[in-house]
């Protein structure tokens, strides 16, 4: 399946941005008021806020070092937090993790696994830690690992080892999954085929927190997403209203110069600090905006009434990958 | 600790100690240097002596068998700091409280797992002392049961705690040698603490002191003061004589659990 189809339609009721008062809001199984993480005077992470609700996949994005995995850290109750406060199933999960590390499934970014035993005595292995587990060979077959059950760990290949990752963390049905890079390292096509898992576990009710750097994933994947960057989150909302905020659409066409000099025309373009071409007696243009529908209406009016016509025409969405490079170059700045 | 966390804690220890098992003896490297050198420390003293010596009344190959037992059980601090460093660096402990596995049960576990080759190599000792060695059997064997399994969970659990404050896996091994071999020094098991009083009044409450001389009363059935040999006493006065040390060593698994707690961390100290 294209992983292009793999977000669930809006009108799932699931889907926190549905309409409000068709469907009462998901209870909130993440908040963080205030969180700032310190090593040493450093502010890993400085000040953040945000909650995710039951049900709900949420990315955490940023360039590497912005904060992401510490704060995972401290929603696994790894790290105590500085200052602010967390709250992870109704509990601290610093100080109650035990209470509530059976509802949590936990996929690290880079945790070692005991080198010589076999995929399989690992996992039977971790089935041990858990009341109600999944079994070995359903672990196995929904990893796509069943065919290297009996290979020691250390014979896996990078790709294979985040699926046993995967297997390991999903072993005894967690409420709440926390994924930290869960497709790095891995082909294409076991790429899909986690993403593929990964939704299936969230129609079935599962709330999911992820950190990748593959923007498109969580484009395709996110219901809501905070983009890091040094400790602070830049950004947050639903994968529209982030995009909706930040660049929204790349317009491009060509037009004929005396279309350009229309009063109607020149002040969209001004507007928008639209960048203009000349080229073989037209004007190529392109501008960004977040409503390309309105800026559009008097070009392509002005271009009618004149007989002419706006060539080239293309209306492009802009990317998450889009926002988070202008972030960080903002930011650089 | 909730009732739930004790519950869970105890309900999973038997997964944690299968588990560790497993490792020790698939990391067969490990597990041979693991095991060779306390046995060759806890026989060889025994195997040099004069088969004729008596001292006190104790012969002074059966003196330096159980002084060895206490030796070699000594090893499991290494073993256990060597492989709780390496596990820690490797983030193979975060891996594990990823699960609901609650701390302790991971502690107690690991404790539990490392103390059961030891527990082996005390056997094989034993049964080499009295077939190879002609070493008559321990006087109290409870006792002696005793000291094992408080000696070796105890000095696992200090190990354990010991292991959180060092900065990494390749740092733990220069740390760990002196410190066993200051151990050993003080434990008193192979030659006499020098008289100082510095020395004197540390020895006191050294863990390796309080085992050896836990082990010596029991096996010999004398009560018996680092080098100070009493008359032979039965098993409720070896109790009574033993019951100082083998409380210290509670005292040094509880001072184990509170570094546990205090100073232990579930992945490398540098990031």
């Amino acid at each position: 399946m294209p992983i292009t189809q793999l977000r669930r339609p809006a009108s799932d009721p699931r889907t926190p941005h549905s309409p409000a008062g068709a469907n009462p809001r998901p209870p909130q199984v993440i908040q963080v008021h205030d969180l700032v993480v310190s090593y040493g005077s450093t502010r890993a992470v400085d000040g953040i806020g945000f909650e995710v609700r039951a049900g709900e996949v949420f990315a955490l994005l940023g360039t590497n070092g912005a904060g992401k995995t510490t704060t995972l850290d401290v929603l696994e109750g790894f790290r105590r937090p500085a200052e602010g406060s967390v709250s992870v199933l109704g509990a601290d999960p610093y100080r109650e993790h035990d209470r509530i590390s059976p509802r949590i499934g936990v996929m690290l970014q880079d945790a070692g696994f005991f080198e010589d035993l076999s995929v399989r005595a690992t996992i039977r292995a971790w089935r041990r830690f858990h009341r109600r587990a999944r079994s070995v060979d359903d672990s196995l077959e929904l990893v796509g690992l069943t065919h290297r059950a009996r290979a020691r760990v250390r014979q896996l290949s990078g790709g294979e080892r985040r699926r046993l990752d995967l297997a390991l963390a999903l072993l005894g049905h967690p409420e709440l999954l926390f994924l930290d890079e869960p497709t790095t390292g891995i082909d294409p096509e076991g790429r899909r085929h986690t993403l593929r898992i990964i939704r299936d576990l969230v129609a079935g009710g599962m709330t999911v927190v992820l950190t990748t750097h593959y923007l498109d994933e969580a484009q395709e994947l996110a219901d809501r997403l905070a983009i890091m960057h040094r400790g602070r989150i830049q950004v947050s909302g639903t994968v529209d209203q982030v995009l909706a905020q930040h660049c929204g659409s790349r317009v491009r066409c060509a037009i004929p110069a005396e279309v350009a000099e229309a009063p109607e025309v020149r002040a969209v373009l001004h507007a928008r600090g639209a960048e203009v071409q000349r080229h073989a007696g037209e004007l190529r243009v392109s501008f960004d905006t977040s409503d390309p529908q309105a800026d559009l209406l008097p070009l392509l009016t002005t271009a009618a009434r004149a007989g002419a016509q706006a060539r080239d025409l293309t209306v492009e969405r802009r990317t998450l990958e889009d926002v988070f490079l202008a972030l960080a170059e903002s930011q650089e700045q | 600790m909730s009732d739930m966390t004790i519950g869970r804690t105890l309900r999973l220890l038997p997964a944690q100690i299968r588990l560790s098992q497993q490792v020790y003896w698939r990391d067969i490297a490990f597990a041979i240097m693991g095991a060779v050198m306390p046995l060759v420390l806890g026989l060889a003293p025994a195997a040099l002596a004069s088969e004729s010596l008596v001292y006190e009344g104790v012969s002074q190959r059966a003196w330096l068998l159980s002084s060895g037992i206490s030796a070699a059980m000594l090893f499991v601090v290494y073993n256990v700091i060597n492989s709780a460093a390496r596990r820690r660096e490797q983030r193979i402990y975060k891996r594990l409280r990823c699960t609901p596995a609650p701390a302790h049960s991971i502690l107690l576990g690991e404790a539990i797992s490392a103390a059961i080759p030891a527990i082996g190599q005390v056997a094989i000792i034993m049964v080499a002392g009295h077939y190879w060695l002609g070493v008559a059997w321990p006087v109290h064997w409870p006792l002696v049961i005793a000291t094992v399994v408080i000696g070796l969970i105890s000095l696992a659990m200090l190990a354990f705690g010991v292991s959180g404050l060092l900065p990494s896996g390749e740092i733990a091994t220069w740390i760990v040698t002196p410190v066993l071999a200051g151990l050993m020094y003080l434990s008193g098991a192979f030659g006499a603490i020098p008289d100082n009083p510095v020395l004197r009044s540390i020895h006191r409450y050294v863990p390796s002191a309080e085992l050896t001389d836990a082990m010596r009363i029991g096996y010999l059935g004398r009560d018996v003061h680092g080098f100070t040999v009493g008359a032979p006493v039965d098993l409720a006065a070896a109790a009574h004589a033993a019951y100082l040390p083998l409380l210290l060593l509670l005292v040094w698994a509880a001072v184990g659990l509170m570094l546990f707690n205090s100073f232990f961390r579930w992945e490398p100290r540098a990031r």
